[in-house]
């Protein structure tokens, strides 16, 4: 099993101005990139949300 | 696309981005969440510790959204950046009968009891109906086991009412569900061996779907109901696929799959097209779901053993649509790790225990060790074809 490369951005031996730095190009970036879109946030796992799967219902139903 | 990690400076919060839009987790509600550009771009505003004004100016700098807009969407983020955690955990989603499991029961000799196992979790089923109990002892004779001592009792008792008769399920002692016609009972007892028979092995992570051991590898397919699941991997099946569920992609801690063996479900539109392939449909009996849908249950020829997935993995979200597609070209778009989430936690998902960062990045790890696809079809040929297209 292959790992994802998660680039670790903030690691102990980052620089703490590279790190500001870093996040402020990626405000900027995904600043510039926003477009309207419908929904700001959306929840995707959650203890509310988890519930055992069935053909029925979608997530968040427990039962038929 | 691999995902860029980012730690915030609130540090229960850690963000997962890619190229086009993003997750942040929260690490005390322990909750995963999608995020659009904007909401990205926000959050790292926020978390410089500007309050609403400096963040919609900063943001309008470079952002061609409206102040309202920015407004709208930052009163959306910041709600994230609550610290508490919530009142109930993951394991709250146990079913109630696991929750209060103590110990296994005995089963009398000569009890009327069918006894059965699904995945090394076992069960004694009876049913005061006669009729039922043959119904449901018949169905699901293929995993009858010879077992005195059980995990799970279930027992139907019947009520007469002016109209008619009514069933009631209970499970180690346990009402699960009442007032039910005939019809609806064998869906709710399939139903009810399958989530106990993962809930309760050692499982990480599972979602609504099926996972087929295909070729030398597996094919996992995801996806809401009705999406054509069932029929593919009926049709899989009788090319000779082992199955390991037709229902329940259920993850272990190591990424094996689980095999949880029980009849596939098939609804009454792919009840023409498998007639063929399972001759045993046509005289089968019906079984409906409270929404109305009408069911049939089949056996696959073989099941998967529970192994660890080693060879190559496909996730493959099927979507069968009715529409006009071009008959050589069945629509396949690949999926990002995000997308796949999405897509994943939408169509239904059941985390057993907590949801640490570890554990997240995991997840996230073999979601991005996996091509994943959504595939477009409107006939079975296509889909079977484009499946082996997507395997070269």
């Amino acid at each position: 099993m292959t790992q994802t490369q998660l680039k670790d951005l903030t690691t102990t031996k980052g620089v703490e101005g590279t790190t500001d730095q870093e996040r402020r190009k990626f405000m900027e970036k995904f600043g510039k990139l926003a477009l309207v879109t419908p929904v700001a946030v959306t929840a995707l796992m959650s203890p509310h949300t988890s519930a055992a799967p069935k053909s029925c219902g979608g997530n968040g139903r427990k039962k038929c | 696309m691999a995902l860029t990690k980012l730690a915030l400076k609130h540090t229960f919060l850690t963000l997962y981005i890619d190229e086009q839009q993003g997750m942040v987790f929260h690490h005390t509600k322990q909750a995963l969440f999608q995020l659009p550009a904007i909401s990205i771009s926000l959050i790292l505003a926020i978390d410089e510790g500007l309050n609403q004004k400096q963040v919609i100016e900063k943001i309008a700098q470079f952002s061609k959204l409206s102040t309202k807009q920015l407004v709208a969407y930052y009163q959306k983020v910041v709600p994230l950046f609550d610290a508490k955690a919530e009142l109930i955990g993951y394991k709250d989603g146990q079913y109630p009968e696991l929750q209060q499991f103590k110990k296994k029961q005995q089963v009398r000799v000569n009890s009327p009891y069918f006894t059965c196992q699904v995945a090394n979790v076992t069960f004694a089923i009876t049913a005061e109906f006669s009729p039922l109990f043959i119904e449901i002892s018949t169905l699901l004779s293929p995993c009858t086991a010879n077992i005195a001592e059980v995990d799970f009792v279930i027992e139907i008792t019947t009520q007469l009412t002016e109209k008619e008769q009514q069933f009631t399920i209970t499970c180690n002692g346990l009402m699960i569900e009442s007032d039910l016609n005939f019809d609806f009972v064998v869906p709710h007892i399939i139903d009810r061996l399958q989530i106990l028979a993962f809930q309760k092995n050692d499982y990480l992570i599972c979602f609504h779907g099926a996972a087929i051991q295909y070729k030398k590898g597996y094919l996992l397919l995801p996806g809401h109901s009705g999406a054509g699941k069932s029929t593919l991997t009926a049709l899989l099946a009788n090319n000779g696929h082992p199955i390991y569920s037709d229902e329940i992609i259920a993850l272990t801690n190591n990424f094996q799959l689980l095999s949880l063996q029980l009849p596939i479900a098939i609804k009454s539109g792919s009840w023409s097209l498998l007639e063929p392939s399972y001759p045993a449909l046509k005289n089968a009996l019906v079984w409906q779901r409270e929404d109305g849908r009408q069911l049939k249950y089949i056996w696959p020829s073989q099941f998967a053993i529970d192994a660890e997935i080693s060879g190559k993995i496909q996730l493959v979200s099927p979507n069968y649509t009715l529409l006009n597609i071009d008959e050589t070209r069945p629509l396949t778009q690949c999926l990002s790790v995000i997308d796949t989430l999405m897509l994943l936690t939408k169509g239904g998902y059941q985390l057993a225990d907590e949801l640490t960062s570890e554990k997240l990045d995991r997840i996230i790890a073999f979601i991005d060790a996996v091509p994943c696809a959504q595939l477009t079809f409107s006939t079975s040929d296509q889909a079977m074809s484009a499946l082996d297209s997507l395997w070269q």
